[in-house]
């Protein structure tokens, strides 16, 4: 299955009738393995910010997550496994898979459990083959 | 989760028989019985013993609430602090023992905002057996920007208590005692003699009337309290339930004090072993820890929004000396507002009033965590679904 299909597919699907405003598949190293169309363009220091805080849980909490130049509230996640950003009535998960970080962007009326859901799913999908 | 004044256990320890007997809630504790000790689930506000929050939970369903859990899905408070164990734990707990039909974990800071109308503030919920202070932004709780401190309410009730012993003032539990009429409007105390009462029981007992004396005369001073200040202000006298009274002077400034400088309590003899108050910070510090904790867009919304909340927060002046405090710690350009609701029956259950509001919004009713989840994926599903 190629990477764009997990994206449209399995990251874009529709849970509970709603779906997500953008998903990506990048590696660690910011490059993208697939995305959305409208998924934000963003810069390599936020990919690293983001790979810092999987490192050293709660650095990104008094600045602030950065995607694309939009700023995410980070909110309680799971320490090196999951981020979860709120900006407003939307918000964004990011899951981290051994070669991979997997990202979903949430606006209303989706819940933050349901985006949650999709992100972490594909996640743990990826870690038991081995990426 | 009920905090440990309303939800105290007694259980009836007799030896000969292996099985104990469990009693709930305030009213069983004040009748005494012989053998029967207090205890309490919780420790620092945190869940310790999880057969007891088991019974607690099965007195209030079925005796109290009397409902069938199996019909209604439930909305848990949980501290700001869970650890993910705690939540998998009472989520378990739930669904296996009680079968019910739907979950949600909302932590009390977010249910407390909601109760004022907000979804952004900082929560500083002072209750019974500590303090937590939390941010709180679009109704989720900011990772790392949480301040506890072991300070609370039966902290307080303790310093009170060890002050008036120190003074040589003897508590007498309202058990240990009948007051016998000799003529019309004139009474005599006859102390009764109850060998078989646990000390847990009387020192309950105890802490309670310590409890009352705080909530009726304690005020907190306008300034850092100073022995040398305080010494000749006029005393306050306070009937205790034996006809004797009292006079309270300096520690009614004193004891509520220690909200603000910890080291206070160091003071109080019998106090000075109880806690490393060294390490502790006063609710001004606590505040200014958990607001710089967080980004620095909503650290002014933060500052104009201070919510007070828990049973402690309702002593007197604590509002305007917080305020004041603040004032002169928070950056030059903040504008510093700490509100708390007038009522302060609001302000010990506003966690509740919050979840309530909380569940009967139409927008809330996809959020829950359904029994059929649960089955499909695990109990640790529920970080996923409840952030």
């Amino acid at each position: 299955m190629s990477w764009q299909a997990y994206v449209d597919d399995h990251l874009m699907c529709e849970i509970d009738g709603q779906h997500l405003s953008s998903a990506a598949i990048l590696g660690h190293d910011s490059t993208v393995w697939a995305q959305s169309p409208n998924f934000p363009q963003f810069k390599p220091e936020e990919i690293s910010a983001i790979l810092n805080d999987f490192e050293n849980p709660g650095s990104l909490a008094p600045t602030g997550l950065y995607l694309g130049g939009t700023k995410y509230m980070v909110i309680q996640g799971e320490p090196g496994v999951v981020i979860r950003g709120k900006k407003g009535t939307g918000g964004i998960t990011v899951k981290k898979t051994n070669l991979a970080l997997i990202i979903g962007v949430y606006d209303e009326p989706m819940t933050p459990g349901q985006c949650n859901m999709v992100v972490e799913r594909l996640g743990d999908y990826l870690l038991e083959q081995g990426f | 989760m009920s905090d440990s004044k309303t939800g105290v256990k007694a259980l009836d320890s007799d030896k000969t028989k292996p099985k104990r007997k469990l009693y709930v809630g305030t009213q069983a504790l004040d009748y005494r019985r012989d053998h029967m000790e207090v205890i309490s689930p919780l420790k620092d506000g945190v869940v310790v013993d999880w057969d007891i929050v088991d019974n607690i939970w099965n007195y209030a369903f079925r005796q109290r609430l009397l409902i069938d859990p199996k019909e209604h899905p439930i909305l848990l408070a949980e501290p700001s602090t869970n650890s993910p164990l705690q939540r998998e734990k009472a989520a378990e707990l739930l669904f296996e023992n009680y079968k019910v039909p739907a979950l949600f974990l909302a932590k009390n800071a977010v249910l407390t905002s909601f109760a004022s109308g907000r979804a952004t503030s900082l929560v500083v919920d002072s209750g019974g057996g500590s303090t937590v202070v939390a941010a709180v932004h679009d109704g989720y709780v900011l990772q790392k920007a949480v301040a506890t401190s072991p300070i609370g309410g039966e902290f307080l009730t303790d310093c009170m208590m060890k002050s008036l012993e120190s003074k040589g003032i003897v508590l007498k539990p309202r058990y240990s005692f009948k007051k016998k009429e000799i003529s019309p409007g004139e009474y005599q105390i006859v102390d009764l003699d109850f060998p078989n009462t646990t000390e847990s029981y009387k020192l309950y007992s105890t802490r309670a009337i310590a409890g009352d004396i705080k909530e009726s005369v304690c005020r907190v001073p306008d300034t850092p309290f100073e022995e040398a200040a305080y010494a000749n202000v006029p005393m306050t006298p306070y009937e205790l339930p034996d006809g004797q009274t009292i006079e309270i002077g300096a520690d009614r400034f004193k004891v509520p004090d220690v909200l603000f400088n910890p080291s206070l309590s160091q003071t109080i003899p019998g106090m000075e072993s109880i806690a490393d108050s060294t390490s502790l910070r006063g609710l001004p510090q606590m505040v200014i820890e958990s607001i710089n904790k967080c980004d620095v867009d909503i650290r002014r919304e933060l500052f104009s929004s201070i919510l007070l909340a828990g049973g402690t927060s309702s002593m007197q002046q604590l509002k305007e000396r917080l305020e004041k405090d603040l004032m002169e710690e928070a950056p030059q350009a903040a504008r510093v507002k700490v509100l708390a609701s007038g009522n302060s029956t609001e302000r010990r259950f506003s966690v509740w009033i919050g979840g309530s509001i909380l569940a009967s919004l139409g927008s809330f009713q996809q959020m829950w965590f359904s029994k059929a989840e649960y089955e499909e994926h695990g109990v640790s599903y529920i970080q996923r679904k409840c952030p």
